[in-house]
């Protein structure tokens, strides 16, 4: 319901009476009672009330988004869909953005096994190169202690980072990768050795 | 949750039957005026982002000097950048969380700072309150020890190690990779905005990132292959240009730098 003021309106000619003046103070001051909260931010500059508010955030699902769950024993780990050389990697045996009978999609679960001394874990799309074109043969998610040493026909890319409590139970999860990646095989060996490159998509 | 109460205004109420006087209904002009110069505008939620890199700094409570520079964690290769340490380096998930101590300057010691001449002077700081004050600058970079240079093989990519954060005055930029500064890159400037009172407790720190993504990197050398002449059979002619691909090599090595990328 509005409110009127109507009644506090003097004719020309009238005197203004105390009473009149200090509700009209009164109500000017209610006014200007302003309060912020989650989100909105009130602050005075000089003669200037500035109010700012949180712009209302669009969630960009940027590729390789990662999500946590704590789950019995450890923390599992779902990936948004992403692409390394054109090539979805999966984690079983489905691809990370394909969700299941139920809807969900599957998860890598990191336990306190993968964390290392100093209470990490890294999580790696492990990359398998054909000899043939050098070209990706398949890519599956796991959970290393550390970058794991080069091997033939074989890279690796950190897509993130697990933190474990001091009793190495996986807590948080940092994300390293944000965006979809390029893929090619430098330095090809005979036995299988090459250098791996990645870079932005 | 009360942020701001703006306006006062029972000093200015008048007791019953006396008279309203024109400082006291202008007073109540002003209050309606700010009233109608609310500004509203809306905040970007991407500061807020917690990206990789990501630099903040506060000041120490024991010296107005000191700024603890704190990051994000972020890698380079996917290897983790650390702190360094005198006895160890410490990677960002170490506790109490790692930090770098920036330290504004002090007379004619700049420490961790460069003075900023006024045809440097980015856009933000040439407004006119600017101008009246003193601005300087410190480069957040990170910097990796090239391996086994002294073993140098040319032909093979060059790998880097043990990527660390380091404050302070800029390092050279441009190197050969037989530099011992390995190579580096500068993931936020510091500026410090100085009053014209020297009094460093009214110093501001402001940050300009610059880097928001892990990086990958390598050691970019020039490499001319000469041919072989082996299947001539003529060996003094080979050995004649080992001499001259070690010596040609040896001088490209000069001209390599070290490449920074996202990932």
């Amino acid at each position: 319901m509005p409110i009127s003021l109507q009644h506090w309106k003097v004719k020309a000619g009238d005197e203004l009476s105390a009473t009149q003046f200090n509700a009209f103070l009164a109500a000017v001051e209610s006014l200007t009672d302003l309060t912020g909260g989650p989100g909105v931010r009130v602050a005075q500059l000089g003669s200037q009330v500035c109010i700012s508010a949180r712009q209302r955030s669009t969630a960009f699902k940027h590729p390789f988004k990662v999500a946590s769950s704590a789950k019995a024993g450890g923390l599992a780990l779902s990936f948004s869909q992403g692409f390394i050389g054109g090539v979805e990697p999966k984690i079983g045996d489905r691809r990370i953005s394909e969700p299941d009978d139920k809807k969900k999609l599957p998860a890598i679960t990191v336990t306190s096994d993968d964390i290392n001394d100093v209470g990490l874990a890294f999580v790696f799309a492990r990359i398998a190169v054909g000899a043939a074109y050098w070209q990706i043969s398949g890519i599956t998610i796991e959970a290393q202690k550390s970058l794991p040493a080069p091997a033939p026909l074989l890279a690796w890319k950190l897509l993130a980072i697990v933190v474990a409590d001091k009793n190495k139970r996986p807590r948080s999860v940092v994300p390293i990768v944000s965006s979809n990646l390029g893929f090619a095989a430098s330095n090809r060996k005979p036995s299988g050795r090459f250098r791996p490159w990645f870079w932005l998509v | 949750m009360v942020l701001a109460r703006l306006n006062r205004l029972q000093p200015v109420a008048v007791a019953a039957g006396s008279q309203i006087s024109a400082a006291r209904f202008n007073a109540a002009v002003d209050a309606i005026e700010r009233l109608l110069n609310i500004g509203w505008n809306t905040r970007d939620d991407a500061a807020d982002y917690p990206h990789p890199f990501r630099v903040s700094v506060s000041r120490m409570a024991d010296d107005p000097r000191k700024w603890s520079v704190k990051i994000l964690p972020g890698t380079v290769n996917d290897e983790l950048v650390v702190f360094p340490d005198a006895a160890l380096d410490r990677n960002p998930f170490a506790s109490p969380t790692p930090f770098l101590t920036a330290i504004a300057p002090e007379g004619d010691a700049l420490h961790s700072f460069t003075a900023v001449g006024d045809a440097q002077r980015p856009e933000l700081f040439r407004t006119a309150a600017m101008w009246e004050r003193d601005l300087f600058v410190a480069h957040v970079v990170i910097s990796a020890q090239p391996s086994h240079l002294a073993f140098y093989f040319p032909g093979l990519p060059q790998r880097l190690r043990r990527f660390r954060y380091f404050v302070g005055k800029r390092p050279p930029v441009t190197y050969g990779a037989g530099s011992p500064a390995g190579g580096i890159i500068t993931i936020a400037r510091l500026w410090l905005v100085r009053e014209k009172n020297d009094d460093p407790a009214a110093d501001q720190l402001h940050v300009e990132q610059i880097v928001c993504r892990c990086l990958a990197s390598t050691v970019v050398t020039p490499h001319f292959e000469l041919p072989e002449f082996t299947e001539l059979g003529i060996g003094f002619i080979d050995a004649l240009r080992d001499i001259v691909q070690q010596n040609l090599d040896n001088t490209l090595a000069d001209a390599a730098s070290v490449e920074f990328w996202s990932v």
